[in-house]
């Protein structure tokens, strides 16, 4: 049975002059215990799609239709002070930019235990700090980390901290947008490692949204790719390594560097830039037509749905019917 | 979804109207602006009384002939009010400009060059702040006299520290942007730099601090001739209240309507300023797609 | 060491940040953030920086472009001292950068067409708004952004980042340079951009005989990019040698763990790295300054600094173990 499930999700931007629509009929479920991947390329909705699930979205945002059930609610049509029992206490996020994400004047320690007190007010002091310590070790940072200011530590620091805010108060589903992006090799390939065996020992699931596809296969057991506000293909991560379907997921392979002096060819597909992006408007065709090589008539008039093609490993092209 | 929002200057302008305008005080002080600059401008072409002219009865109350009545010499009071809105309005504006290139120049060299110039400026900008403007002013007004520009420049030079706080510290936050680097690395110069890439993006929030520096120069001005220091060959509000203060309780209007003149244009300017802040403080726009 | 063949070279090159601590006492103290790195490059040559952020690596780009002054030590280019140099118009000519984030390299009031010719403003190198405009579509195409007019009329912040990185390539190119520095290009970009915006670079490099140095983070871009990568971590080189050599036969325990951690599209098992915590900049004086981290150290790594020495043919590292 599935914890958190997503259906047919819309949600558009407005500006003055203009509608953009930033996720369209987006679907997916999670399972308890479960690491999902979502991949896609700046502006192809991820971010969108985690705030949506957060209800944080910006106030010119609408969600036009979709439901997000949770433990037989949805997310979307709660109140706000029932939300409030649900964000960091069911459902929690570590944000992207770890630098923004902490208040530069206070201490570590002092921010985690507003948040703690936020939801648990009758929480003490002396057991708040016991569960903070304990979060921040479980997190591999020391102990003394309550005591200093966010500008003392590094950016994988940092974002450990963010880690440990985000189990404070022992989440089901924990939502990680971008967590490794903008720091190191060593250091991501660290945050990656401990993510993980975090999940495997206090049980949680997990979304774990990323733009590096090297990211999401290492560490997700189901993979969701996105494109334009789409989602484009889905299916086990073995399954899309052993065959990626839809033509920009292969071209995502495709341009994976390695180390080691692999030729690569200059792929034209992912590198052709999208400036035609403003004739969406009044587009019903395929939402990567115009970077596809494969792209036919049908694909400028209809949009393909996402199709099963076999077990548990859908995409949204005509190439596979 | 990428935004590709084609901006030119025309979309740009009229987007910036588009926020501006939700700021009900700011609308209406920027109408209230329009007309008091419109008058300004058109007061010789009026179909007003010579503001000069002795001609009339003195301490005439509000009448139709005389809507604010006249002085104590029998002029006019309507008339020296619209004609007085010039002696404001230039020296409001005529310090601001003063001050604000004052700070900018100032400013951004600090900012930019750091050391030494840091130093000394800043140093500088402290003692101006504090110098208490208006006693520097009197003094000064006292011993040269008190032409107009010698108001303006004294307003604007004593004025000038805080937009010169502003820009410092919008450059300080500028120059480690790449674009300054690859400036460098190009070669330019440091006043190219300076001047064409570094002073245009640090200026805008100068822009509502010099809106509101119009006002306090309009303010004290007319402080300045209410202290009989302004300058005797213009019609001034401050002036007329100054003159009307004397007969307060017996002929009201005299002192009254270049008050409310006063009020009316500092509110306005107030308001834009406030307005203005608002929408240029990206800190306080709402965050979009 | 051919002089002639070498755009540029550091000796011994220094850079220390003074930090001071109390107000009466005051105790001064450094953060050497380059401390004794020679490197060379050679004309047409590829080469790659490769560290952690706090290793120094960008630091010491910069000092390469005099945008810091070094503590000590010299930077020769084309042989003659460029520190305290009266040519140095001409060396900004000859010396090009990118930089790390594509999205604050341009004047955000200026369009592309003012952005990407402003250095042949600068330099007085055309005579008309007709030639200027020709040259910045020929650049523009030449770094594959298309359609140039179109491009050209965008202003900063309609461009996306991959767009904004190759007009910073074109910006660079307008002055005919012969050494392009690239700090960290592609880490603000997303991973399916990264391999055009190295592309471009690598059949730049090649076609003009383009002496490059990349700066990264990223031994997978540096190996795709370069003939030849220097090591850095805490100010100093602690490997340096060709790409190839390197790959095939680490001898730094950081190199190792430098390509250990490149994660690709070939799933593993995300085991320990042979490399602990994180790099911090609190170290002794003589002592190696990644034994806090190094799984190998021992009694003679704190005790003594390990020199940097030739172990093979054109292959030198900074380790009293190497090769474990």
């Amino acid at each position: 049975m599935s914890l958190l499930e997503v259906c047919k999700v819309s949600v558009e931007y407005k500006t003055w002059n203009s509608k953009i629509e930033a996720l369209n009929d987006v679907s997916f479920s999670l399972s308890h215990n479960e690491i999902l991947g979502i991949l896609g390329e700046s502006g192809s909705g991820k971010s969108t799609l985690a705030l949506t699930i957060m209800k944080a979205l910006p106030k010119n945002a609408k969600v036009r239709n979709g439901k997000i059930i949770y433990k037989d609610k949805d997310l979307l049509n709660l109140s706000e002070s029932m939300l409030n029992s649900i964000r960091w206490k069911e459902i929690s996020i570590v944000p992207q930019n770890s630098m923004n994400s902490l208040s530069p004047v206070h201490k570590i320690g002092d921010q985690l235990y507003d948040i703690l007190k936020l939801h648990n007010p009758s929480i003490e002091k002396k057991e708040a700090l016991e569960i903070i310590k304990e979060k921040l070790t479980i997190s591999n940072l020391g102990e003394n980390i309550v005591d200093k200011y966010p500008h003392q530590l590094s950016g994988g620091m940092r974002q450990r901290v963010l880690i440990a805010t985000s189990l404070l108060c022992e989440p089901k589903i924990i939502l990680a947008d971008e967590p490794t992006t903008g720091l190191d090799v060593v250091t991501q390939y660290q945050i990656l490692k401990e993510l993980k065996e975090l999940q495997d020992k206090i049980k949680f699931s997990m979304i774990i949204i990323s733009h590096d596809i090297s990211v999401i296969v290492n560490i997700s057991q189901r993979v969701l790719v996105m494109y334009n506000g789409q989602v484009v293909e889905e299916g086990k991560t073995q399954s899309i390594l052993e065959e990626p379907m839809h033509p920009y997921t292969k071209a995502l392979f495709e341009v994976q560097l390695m180390v080691g002096r692999i030729k690569k060819e200059d792929l034209k597909i992912v590198e052709k830039q999208d400036n035609k992006i403003q004739n969406f408007e009044n587009f019903s065709g395929c939402v990567f037509y115009f970077r596809c090589p494969f792209a036919t008539q049908r694909c400028k008039n209809e949009n393909p749905r996402l199709t099963k093609v076999k077990n548990e490993h859908s995409v949204a092209c005509f190439l596979y019917g | 979804m990428k935004v590709h929002e084609n901006k030119n200057l025309l979309e740009s302008v009229r987007d910036f109207w588009n926020k501006y305008k939700k700021n009900k005080g700011g609308v209406i002080g920027l109408y209230s602006l329009l007309i008091i600059l419109l008058v300004a401008v058109v007061v010789p072409f009026l179909p007003i009384y010579d503001p000069n002219s002795i001609q009339f009865g003195s301490f005439m109350p509000p009448s139709l002939a005389h809507l604010f009545g006249t002085d104590e010499l029998g002029r006019d009071v309507l008339s020296r009010v619209l004609w007085g809105t010039r002696t404001s309005l230039s020296v409001g504006f005529g310090a601001a400009l003063v001050s604000s290139l004052a700070g900018i120049i100032l400013g951004s060299i600090a900012g930019y060059f750091g050391g030494l110039f840091d130093e000394v400026i800043s140093r500088i900008t402290e003692i101006f702040l504090m110098i208490p403007a208006f006693f520097l002013i009197l003094l000064i007004a006292s011993i040269y006299g008190s032409s107009i520009y010698y108001v303006i420049l004294v307003i604007g030079l004593t004025t000038w520290p805080s937009t010169a706080r502003i820009i410092r510290a919008q450059t300080l936050s500028l120059k480690e942007r790449e674009f300054i680097y690859a400036q460098k690395v190009i070669g330019s110069s440091a006043s190219r730099v300076l001047f064409i890439h570094l002073i245009p993006n640090a200026i805008q929030p100068v822009i509502a601090n010099s809106i509101l520096q119009v006002a306090s120069a309009i303010l004290l001005e007319a402080g300045l001739s209410f202290l009989g220091l302004g300058d005797p060959n213009l019609i001034s509000w401050g002036k007329m209240i100054y003159n009307g203060s004397i007969y307060i309780f017996s002929s009201w209007w005299i002192a009254f309507f270049p008050g409310l003149a006063i009020v009316i244009t500092v509110a306005s300017l107030n308001m834009i300023g406030d307005a203005l802040a608002t929408v240029l403080n990206p800190r306080l726009e709402e965050r979009g797609a | 060491m051919t002089l002639n063949n070498t755009i540029i070279e550091t000796l011994d090159l220094k850079k220390w940040y003074t930090i001071s601590r109390g107000i009466i006492r005051r105790q001064k103290s450094y953060v050497k953030a380059v401390d004794g790195v020679s490197i060379r490059i050679e004309k047409g040559e590829a080469v790659s920086l490769v560290g952690e952020s706090g290793s120094g690596k960008t630091t010491l780009g910069k000092l390469l472009l005099l945008l810091e002054e070094p503590t000590d030590g010299k930077i020769l280019f084309e042989g003659n001292n460029i520190i305290h140099n009266n040519r140095k118009k001409e060396f900004r000519r000859k010396v090009q950068m990118i930089f790390q984030n594509p999205y604050t390299s341009f004047d955000p009031r200026l369009n592309m067409f003012e952005n990407i010719t402003e250095p042949l403003v600068v330099h007085n190198l055309v005579n008309s708004y007709k030639e200027r405009f020709s040259i910045a579509i020929n650049l523009l195409s030449k770094v594959g952004l298309n359609p140039p007019e179109v491009i050209l009329s965008k202003y900063p912040h309609q461009l996306s980042g991959g767009q904004l990185q190759r007009a910073s390539i074109a910006r660079a190119l307008s002055l005919n340079p012969e050494l392009l520095v690239a700090d960290e290009p592609t880490s603000m970009l997303d991973a399916s951009l990264r391999i055009g915006v190295l592309n471009t670079l690598k059949s730049l490099q090649k076609e003009m005989k383009l002496s490059v140095l990349l700066i990264t983070h990223d031994l997978a871009a540096a190996s795709y990019l370069t003939s030849r990568v220097y090591v850095m971590y805490l100010g100093k080189i602690v490997e340096c040698g060709d790409t190839q050599d390197i790959i095939d036969h680490p001898l730094h325990p950081y190199t190792i763990a430098l390509m250990d951690a490149v994660l690709t599209t070939k799933i593993r098992n995300l085991g320990e790295l042979k490399i602990k915590g994180e790099l911090t900049p609190n170290y002794k004086d003589n002592v190696c300054r990644f034994s806090s981290r190094c799984p190998y150290a021992n009694e003679k790594c704190l005790t003594q600094e390990p020199k940097l020495v030739e172990l093979e043919k054109g292959h030198f590292v900074a380790c009293h173990y190497p090769s474990y």
